[in-house]
């Protein structure tokens, strides 16, 4: 009887997703600079950790590669810069827990926008977050001097926007079916940390143990590592010795990162409340 | 009621929500069973029930935040489920916990609600100014909502949940955490939405009060649907005047008065109601008969509280109050 019940939905599909997105992740960049503890955090702890770990084991430390020259300081280096993104990009998507509880959250879910915005815009957020914050310390480059080209500075960024983009779809896909942030600090203990650990951020795959080795080899974001070390230092002689050459890093981190994306916007759409 | 349009506002019909069990050895919980009901477009419509009787997963299944598990919901001809975003861009919702961004100014939730409504940003700047300073909180907009009071914040809500212009505008115990004055203002305020928009207002409450100047109502207890209609009518389901009398042993009493009189005669906990409709006349009748067994008599004119208390043969009180 009622013409509407026919016709077809124009607000369904996916049309809303870009504003939706666009407008979530503008909030999650006003949050962060209205937040002064963050914005301090930001670049200070990162730069602590480089300068603490990587003069503390600056001695200790013998590389058997084909740089054995290198300092702690400049191998540590590119691993702040992924331990910094691992942190801030999940960390920024489990908010996602914060804004259920507050009751954000449920304001969107009744908007007329799809899922898929919901969870994009807050994994691009977060992202751009720990891209942001990369990319500052990017600027200490110069300072290790390495030496970089056009291609090296592209391919490093774009191997952090890719390794950003993961991370984030990783923590969001974590914390969208938590209720607490208390479950959240095992999943830290459990899987971050070593996550980071074995990631070849603080110690080369090729002096470790053989099953760390192993162990390491399964670990994605040992290639992301890989990817971004790898970019960096396209312009040095000689490079660093990674397993895979860099077209193969690549394609394995962005499969990463789009499995990511999938699944949390699959959990996006299935979580019922 | 009379309708003017071919569908209604809303339509529920045999709506069953069962929660599953908690635990494993737990047993399912069944928090809706098989609720139906109609709201006419522009109706100032109650959902009236104590805690626990349902109403928040009714109003979680109305939101649209949780899809009906069986029967049928339908905003004004279509089916959630079918026309979700359509339907949702229809609604306004006023959840009971506060669904504003603390950090973010009046302004920026406004504006970011719009844009989630597709609005435009000049009709998102109008409108917001608009209701802000209908609603009084204009000299606040560019502060943060941390800093605002309750009260302020909720109002800020209900303009946040009326700024795309919403045919109906849902709202789940909006007067939680008011003043009574406070409360009645708030009721107003809505009230002018109403008449002014033609906004169909749809509100739950376990506050009696609340539920006395409605259009139409709904009580809801333990799940289910124990009356409905206006508050007029379902006053007058009672006599005119109700006659409470609290004794040691209403069960005796009960038996007596019903022998006696052929009067609607009922007791609940340790009073006896008898509805009547010349009570300044039974009263003294009443007292005379029954002296010394009568602790207290009261007389009122029957209230929707009334109407439920006769319905559900229990004082007006959530699910795991004992009986007092």
């Amino acid at each position: 009887m009622n013409p509407g019940r026919i016709s077809p939905d124009p607000t369904a599909g996916t049309s809303g997703l870009i504003p939706g997105a666009a407008v979530l992740w503008k909030r999650e960049m006003l949050h962060f600079l209205r937040q002064r503890a963050r914005l301090v955090g930001f670049i200070g702890s990162p730069v602590i950790f480089w300068i603490v770990i990587g003069s503390g084991f600056n001695r200790s430390f013998s590389y058997t590669g084909a740089r054995p020259d290198i300092s702690y300081l400049e191998f540590y280096f590119p691993g702040t810069i992924v331990l910094t993104m691992l942190f801030t990009a999940i960390f920024a998507s489990i908010s996602i827990i914060e804004d259920r509880h507050s009751g954000f959250l449920q304001g969107v879910l009744v908007a007329p926008v799809p899922r898929l915005s919901i969870s994009s815009g807050k994994i691009l957020g977060a992202a751009s977050l720990a891209l942001m914050q990369a990319l500052l310390l990017l600027l200490l480059v110069p300072v290790l001097g390495i030496g970089l080209s056009p291609a090296s500075v592209v391919l490093s960024v774009l191997s952090l926007v890719i390794l950003a983009v993961g991370l984030a779809g990783l923590g969001f896909l974590i914390a969208w079916r938590m209720d607490t942030t208390q479950g959240f600090h095992a999943v830290m203990n459990l899987l971050l940390i070593p996550l980071w650990l074995l990631s070849g951020s603080l110690f080369p795959v090729h002096g470790a143990a053989s099953w760390i080795e192993k162990i390491m080899l399964c670990n994605p974001l040992y290639y992301g590592m890989s990817t971004f070390r790898q970019a960096l230092y396209l312009a040095s002689v000689p490079e660093p010795q990674e397993v895979l050459p860099l077209p193969l890093n690549f394609a394995i981190i962005s499969i990463f990162s789009v499995v990511m994306l999938f699944l949390s916007a699959r959990s996006a759409k299935t979580r019922k409340t | 009621m009379k309708r003017t349009t071919a569908d209604p506002a809303l339509s529920v019909s045999g709506l069953t929500f069962v929660y599953p069990p908690a635990s494993k050895s737990g047993r399912p919980r069944t928090a809706l069973s098989n609720v139906s009901f109609e709201i006419g477009e522009g109706d100032f419509f109650c959902i009236l029930g104590p805690n626990g009787s349902g109403k928040s997963t009714l109003f979680k299944v109305l939101s649209t935040a949780t899809l009906p598990p069986s029967g049928h919901v339908m905003f004004f001809g279509h089916q959630v489920g079918e026309q979700l975003r359509l339907i949702r861009s229809q609604l306004g919702v006023v959840f009971q916990n506060p669904a504003l961004d603390r950090k973010l100014t009046v302004k920026e939730n406004l504006n970011c609600h719009g844009r989630l409504y597709r609005m435009p940003e000049t009709a998102i700047r109008t409108r917001s100014a608009e209701l802000l300073e209908l609603l009084g909180v204009s000299d606040r907009s560019s502060e943060p909502v941390e800093t605002l009071s309750g009260g302020l914040a909720r109002r800020v809500e209900l303009a946040k949940a009326l700024l795309h212009s919403p045919r109906l505008l849902l709202l789940d115990e909006p007067t939680t955490g008011l003043d009574p004055t406070a409360r009645a203002g708030f009721l107003g305020l809505l009230r002018r939405f109403q008449a002014g928009a033609g906004t169909t207002i749809v509100y739950t409450t376990h506050i009696l009060e609340e539920a006395e100047d409605c259009d139409a109502l709904l009580i809801l207890d333990e799940g289910s649907v124990v009356a409905s209609g206006t508050p007029g009518a379902l006053r007058s389901e009672i006599g005119k005047e109700l006659i409470i009398m609290k004794s040691r042993d209403p069960v005796r009493l009960l038996e007596s008065v019903r022998k006696k009189y052929d009067l609607p005669v009922y007791r609940v906990d340790d009073a006896v109601r008898v509805e009547c409709d010349n009570a300044s006349a039974m009263i003294g009748e009443l007292l005379g008969t029954y002296e010394g067994t009568v602790d207290i008599v009261t007389f009122s004119r029957p209230s929707v509280g009334d109407v439920y208390i006769k319905k559900t043969g229990h004082q007006f009180r959530s699910k795991n109050d004992t009986a007092s």
